[in-house]
């Protein structure tokens, strides 16, 4: 994830060096195949690939009107609309991550499913809570696309049931953290104290928000959205359509890039959607540059 | 107390127009003045319609109206028939609107939601547009209108052409009101081709910067039409128009009923049905619509609005279009609402969910979509008087009083996208009516106002059901392999084909392997530019070949 990067470019030598301040140790040792299967490291490595690539993608003079950060990309959205330093959150990703880890070592996981809207989907989680140990919705990323996190054993009954029930795909994550549930409220307070440390700034980026799926244009918002939305679902699919209903066009997802430009096109069909790891910048600036109205 | 006058909202007209005098020149205002100008021509607390259907914005307007200072101009009641731009929502973010009331809000459908549970947006009604106009005369009288038209004359004369919709059914209600009517135009001409609304009605006229915008919402791609369309189309065309003689009829803008169009000049021409069936509409200028008008089937269409692309084909189409002298497509909403309400015999639409009862909602998960103009057309409206073979044939008793009734047809697969179930036990409206702390559940369509629904299962003539259960039983034979549907045992089926109130393709003398693509008239926008020997000019993201 990280080896691509050049030191030659300012932003990547410039944040490599802040990530090894603050680690101990060097950036090109954090992407390990071993090390990447801890989330911890998985987590530490989303954020600095995800700051290097926006950062890249704004130096090119690409201008954004939003920023929105699916899960811990909510702290490279930080990063990117000012709220907080990549020091900051580096520190912050890093604990989240090992208060995650320790949460729940053993026997927790996450199924993803796809093919059911909301509604339909609540209802059969409802009926088999009462059954099996409780199991909680983590993500809505689109509208037929959700995230539940519990206990591998109740997530495997629950995946038959839905597959009985005609579901398109129902898989289990290799994900060993139930993330974005109550079963997280321990992290989720720990890291609210983290932050009452920090002192936040206001954005100069609206941001959009996983906790609430609302844009959100304080710093005290989105230092609350940080810490609540580890332990609550993250409304991915409210955000973009909020996003996409104030009027944005297009889409650009950083690095590592792949799920949500997926995403973003079953979600809104007519926006133009462009990932970083796909086009590249010369194509991303290219269109943006010189096709105004399409992309603007 | 004898009240001292009888002129207090004249007299605050013409202060508020004294106050921008200034800035006019005639009626014409510069549009770097707008936003001065609307800060001094509206008041705390304001009834301000802001024209917007689902297709013509009056943007420049509603950009402007975001600009003007909340600590000038707040509390605003807007009146909108369609919530569609995001500057729509912005004026209440930035407390220069508090309350509304309106029609449509598809485009917005999530923001307006959201906006309603964090106290941001105080809504006051959802109405039908005909309600809506309605109000506009009675209790929701506007002290200022913000409408837009192509072009003016020095004067203040404007002309709104294909695109006239519902500009007078507004400036009507403002005009003659003392209220203060506001229109920004495209361009300012010596000469207009015709005059739409004249000066006397109008009090500012400002050029904007660029044409209002304009949204090509009922072109739909016959290249995307599934075979599965196209038998629900043979069906309903069989098994509803032809059963009932039906005249005279408007459709929704889904490629179901995209289908029945393209299958008229074809399977309907097999048929012997020309001449027979579907003559008069009302309905935009759907270019779906073209194979069948050149080939004879339409006889008139009158229009809601006009559609990007269509203006020289309707134009040169004067028998079928209302055109004015200088040959113009004329559209005018409020008038086409209420034909579809009372002067038509069947309304053809679809539905994003139906339940058991046939009640069916486009509302879906904490989404607030409201209604548009299709409350209007599918119900059946107890005070129409007048009769026609369809609306009789749907008599069911011998009742020397019975009334006829309006056919009102849902079309659609039992699945949408593949894997969404149409039929639920539950509307999302529900939920959705708790969160917004609606009054009542968002229903598009009630089910006692749907005579007949078609997927592809088959149609169940509800109508004809004797009961809730009986109807409920229909229902759930069309309903396939959904949950509404796995209730439905195979001896009642029997009964219900038997009873005439359900009906399969078999019994249409359908077959499901017949239900081709080369039954379309068209399979392709460039067969519809060819079919009207060029007229229609689709809009670029039409153009595919």
């Amino acid at each position: 994830m990280l080896k691509e990067y050049s030191l030659s470019d300012p932003i990547v030598a410039g944040i490599f060096s802040e990530a090894e301040l603050v680690l101990g140790e060097p950036v090109n040792t954090l992407d390990t195949k071993e090390r990447l299967a801890s989330t911890v490291f998985a987590q530490v490595c989303l954020l600095i690939a995800g700051v290097i690539s926006a950062k890249r993608i704004l130096s090119w003079g690409i201008t954004a009107d939003y920023v929105a950060g699916h899960s811990v990309g909510a702290f490279a959205a930080g990063v990117i609309s000012g709220v907080l330093s990549f020091t900051e959150a580096l520190k912050l990703v890093w604990e989240r991550g090992k208060l995650m880890e320790q949460a729940y070592p053993k026997g927790y996981g996450m199924l993803a499913i796809t093919g059911f809207q909301l509604s339909r989907l609540i209802t059969i989680i409802d009926q088999h809570n009462q059954q099996y140990s409780t199991v909680y919705l983590s993500n809505i990323n689109a509208a037929d696309q959700q995230v539940i996190a519990g206990e591998i054993i109740s997530l495997k009954a629950l995946a038959c049931k839905l597959e009985t029930a005609g579901i398109r795909k129902a898989q289990l994550l290799n994900l060993s953290v139930p993330s974005h549930c109550p079963l997280m409220h321990g992290v989720s307070m720990a890291l609210k104290d983290k932050i009452a440390g920090i002192k936040l700034n206001e954005p100069l980026i609206p941001y959009c928000a996983n906790y609430s799926g609302r844009i959100l244009t304080t710093a005290t918002a989105i230092g609350d959205d940080l810490w609540k939305s580890v332990a609550a679902t993250v409304k991915w699919f409210d955000a973009t359509t909020l996003i996409y209903e104030s009027g944005v066009k297009t889409f650009i997802e950083v690095s590592p890039s792949g799920v949500l430009s997926k995403i973003a096109t079953s979600s809104f069909p007519e926006a133009k959607v462009m990932s970083l790891d796909f086009q590249g910048l010369d194509t991303i600036s290219w269109l943006w540059h010189n096709d105004n109205t399409a992309y603007r | 107390m004898l009240r001292t006058s009888w002129t207090t909202k004249r007299d605050e007209k013409n202060r508020r127009i004294k106050n921008i005098a200034h800035l006019m020149n005639g009626a014409i205002l510069k549009k770097e003045n707008i936003v001065e100008a609307l800060e001094n021509l509206l008041q705390p607390g304001d009834r301000v319609v802001l024209e917007g259907d689902n297709q013509k914005q009056a943007s420049f307007l509603s950009t402007a109206l975001t600009q003007v200072s909340a600590a000038k101009v707040n509390k605003l009641h807007m009146i909108m028939s369609s919530i569609s731009r995001p500057d729509h929502l912005d004026i209440f973010e930035k407390g220069i609107a508090q309350k509304i009331d309106f029609s449509f809000s598809g485009p917005q459908s999530l923001r307006v939601a959201q906006m309603i549970e964090d106290g941001k947006l105080e809504v006051c009604g959802i109405h039908t547009y005909l309600e809506l106009y309605g109000r506009l005369f009675i209790d929701l009288i506007p002290n200022v209108a913000l409408v837009a038209a192509d072009k003016a004359d020095r004067f203040g004369n404007l002309y709104t052409g294909p695109n006239t919709e519902e500009t007078p059914a507004i400036v009507e209600a403002t005009a003659f009101k003392d209220g203060i009517v506001i229109v920004q135009v495209n361009e300012i001409v010596d000469e207009l081709p015709r005059i739409d609304i004249p000066a006397s009605w109008v009090d500012v006229i400002v050029e904007a910067d660029q044409p209002y915008q304009l949204e090509a919402l009922f072109t739909r791609d016959p290249k995307m039409i599934t075979e599965l369309q196209i038998l629900i189309g043979m069906m309903t065309i069989r098994g509803v128009y032809e059963k009932h003689k039906v005249q005279s009829l408007n459709h929704g803008i889904g490629f179901n009923t995209a289908a029945i169009e393209l299958l008229l000049p074809t399977y309907g021409e097999k048929l012997g049905l020309k001449g027979k069936i579907a003559t008069n509409w009302v309905l935009n200028p759907h270019p779906t619509l073209i194979p069948a008008i050149e080939s004879g089937w339409v006889e008139t269409v009158h229009c809601f609005g006009g559609e990007v692309g269509m203006e020289a084909y309707c134009a040169a189409r004067p028998d079928i279009f209302f055109t004015g002298r200088d040959g113009s497509l004329r559209s005018n909403r409020a008038f086409a609402q209420v034909a579809g309400q009372y002067a038509v015999d069947m309304f053809v639409g679809s539905t994003l969910q139906m339940d058991r009862n046939a009640n069916s909602s486009t509302v879906v998960s904490g989404r607030l979509a409201g209604f548009g103009g299709a409350p209007n057309m599918g119900h059946d409206p107890h005070g129409r008087r007048h009769s026609s073979a369809a609306w009789l044939d749907l008599i069911t008793s011998d009742d020397p009083l019975a009334q006829g009734r309006k056919l009102v047809v849902q079309t659609f697969e039992t699945f949408q996208n593949g894997n969404t179930p149409v039929f639920v036990d539950t509307l999302d409206a529900i939920e959705v009516a708790k969160q917004a702390k609606l009054a009542t559940a968002p229903i598009m369509i009630y089910g006692n106002d749907v005579t007949h629904v078609v997927t592809e299962e088959g149609v169940a003539y509800l109508y004809k059901a004797d009961g809730e259960e009986e109807r409920r039983q229909a229902l759930s034979a069309i309903a396939g392999v959904t949950s509404v549907g796995l209730e439905s045992t195979a001896a009642s089926i029997t009964s219900l084909r038997e009873k005439g109130i359900v009906a399969y393709p078999e019994d249409l003398g359908i077959r499901r392997t017949d239900a081709k693509r080369s039954l379309l008239a068209a399979k392709n926008v460039q067969d519809l530019v060819e079919w009207s020997g060029g007229l229609y000019n689709p809009p670029a993201k039409f153009k595919n070949w």
